[in-house]
């Protein structure tokens, strides 16, 4: 290869410092094959020519280092959102499965999975609450404010819980309102809200999010519970003196032999949960984006 | 004067950013057979005389971006000379986004020119 399409590459590299490696790898393997193309096309027309007469207006008409990584980060920067900067490419298999404590994408959806104990039961209570005042109160006059007040909150809501879940899974979602119609009266409105798919979208994911958060939240916890107690066994067991099981006066220890392997269970348990989270996250993803995204 | 180049640069690439996925898009589906990142380069350069100044290293991004939309497909093959080339060929999906983006963009090229001429 030619020093001055090696030298472009470290600089298109050193251009692209601390973006996504997959990233910089692409832009370095489209660059090395468009300017040794080129080359390659050139020198058959201007044999008597070397690659350095050539290569500056080929580098020239490809665009400088600058402009090539400015062109990648640009686009990148468009169509990602932050977590979905997964930092693992490649790497053997052992790597790949310890790695997922590196990624960012796991601990998001670890956090999700915590969290959604709390937001989970609170969208239900809301959205159950609102809808059946909302049918109650619907016998009266002020019936209709109040349903109309709930309709606009869940639209608040379902942007909210958007934000939490582009956040923490890395799914791009809504950054905005839906638009809503200008300039009608209070009845059409009224019309325009109760005929809202999006809306009744958001009541359903609200409610779904009841069982969905007490289950993540069960999954999240347990396993992450079990397997950091069967790491911390051996300690207690060896240094503190604290049995596995004590029953009716009797205190029961694991054999010796059996530690290290409990230990490494528990490691290989943690490790899974963590990639059960990041699948589970990746799910959950898709589903809020089914629900809450309008086509 | 320097400083009206800098504009003029900096609108011509805020343009081309939107245009460039349309116009490769295009390309790909005039194409009779997958197409690598040099071909495609070298035929936007030839064929408009007029061309805008667009680095061609700009397109690149573009076309993975494409490929991760599933708008185009591409494959690798390793060349007898050189480092292996990236052969992108567009999608049964592609066709019909393209398609839309070309009435998106007729409407959007009368409006600014209608714009411009009522002035």
């Amino acid at each position: 290869m030619s020093k001055l399409i090696k030298q472009y590459l470290t600089l298109l590299k050193r251009e692209l410092t601390g973006t996504d490696r997959a990233t910089i790898q692409d832009a370095q393997s489209d660059a090395e094959e468009h300017l040794n193309m080129a080359l390659q096309s050139e020198l058959e027309k201007y044999p008597d020519k070397s690659p350095e007469d050539l290569l500056p207006k080929i580098i020239e008409e490809y665009g400088s280092p600058e402009e090539t990584a400015a062109a990648y980060t640009q686009i990148e920067a468009r169509i990602r959102p932050a977590l979905s900067y997964s930092n693992q490419t490649g790497g053997g298999g052992f790597s790949r499965f310890f790695g997922i404590f590196a990624d960012p994408k796991a601990w998001g959806a670890l956090v999700y999975m915590l969290i959604s104990l709390v937001t989970g039961p609170l969208y239900f209570t809301w959205a159950v609450a609102g809808l059946s005042t909302s049918f109650a109160f619907a016998l009266f006059i002020f019936g209709l404010p109040v349903a109309v007040i709930f309709m606009f909150s869940v639209k608040g809501i379902s942007l909210l819980e958007g934000r939490i879940v582009e956040g923490l899974l890395g799914v791009r979602m809504p950054r905005r309102q839906v638009f809503f119609p200008q300039g009608l009266n209070w009845k059409e409105r009224i019309k325009v809200l109760f005929k809202d798919k999006s809306i009744w979208m958001a009541i359903l994911y609200m409610v779904l999010m009841l069982p969905l958060g007490v289950i993540y939240f069960t999954l999240s916890f347990s396993l992450n519970i079990i397997s950091i107690a069967l790491m911390i066994t051996p300690f207690l067991q060896e240094i503190l003196n604290i049995p596995l099981i004590t029953f009716s006066g009797a205190s029961y220890f694991l054999p010796n032999w059996l530690l290290p392997a409990v230990m490494i269970i528990g490691l290989l348990l943690l490790t899974g949960s963590m990639h059960l989270a990041k699948l589970l996250g990746g799910w959950h993803g898709k589903l809020a984006k089914f629900f809450l995204v309008a086509e | 004067m320097t400083e009206i180049n800098v504009l003029n640069k900096k609108f011509q690439k805020e343009i081309n950013s939107g245009v460039t996925s349309l116009v490769l898009l295009s390309v790909m589906a005039q194409a009779e057979e997958p197409l690598y990142g040099y071909q495609i380069a070298k035929q936007l350069s030839n064929d408009e005389q007029n061309a805008p100044a667009m680095k061609q290293g700009a397109l690149y991004p573009v076309l993975r971006s494409l490929e991760k939309g599933s708008l185009l497909k591409s494959m690798v093959e390793p060349s007898a000379s050189g480092p292996p080339r990236r052969y992108y060929s567009i999608t049964s999906n592609g066709r019909k986004i393209l398609t839309e983006w070309i009435k998106l963009w007729e409407k959007t090229k009368s409006f600014v020119d209608n714009t411009l001429g009522g002035e």
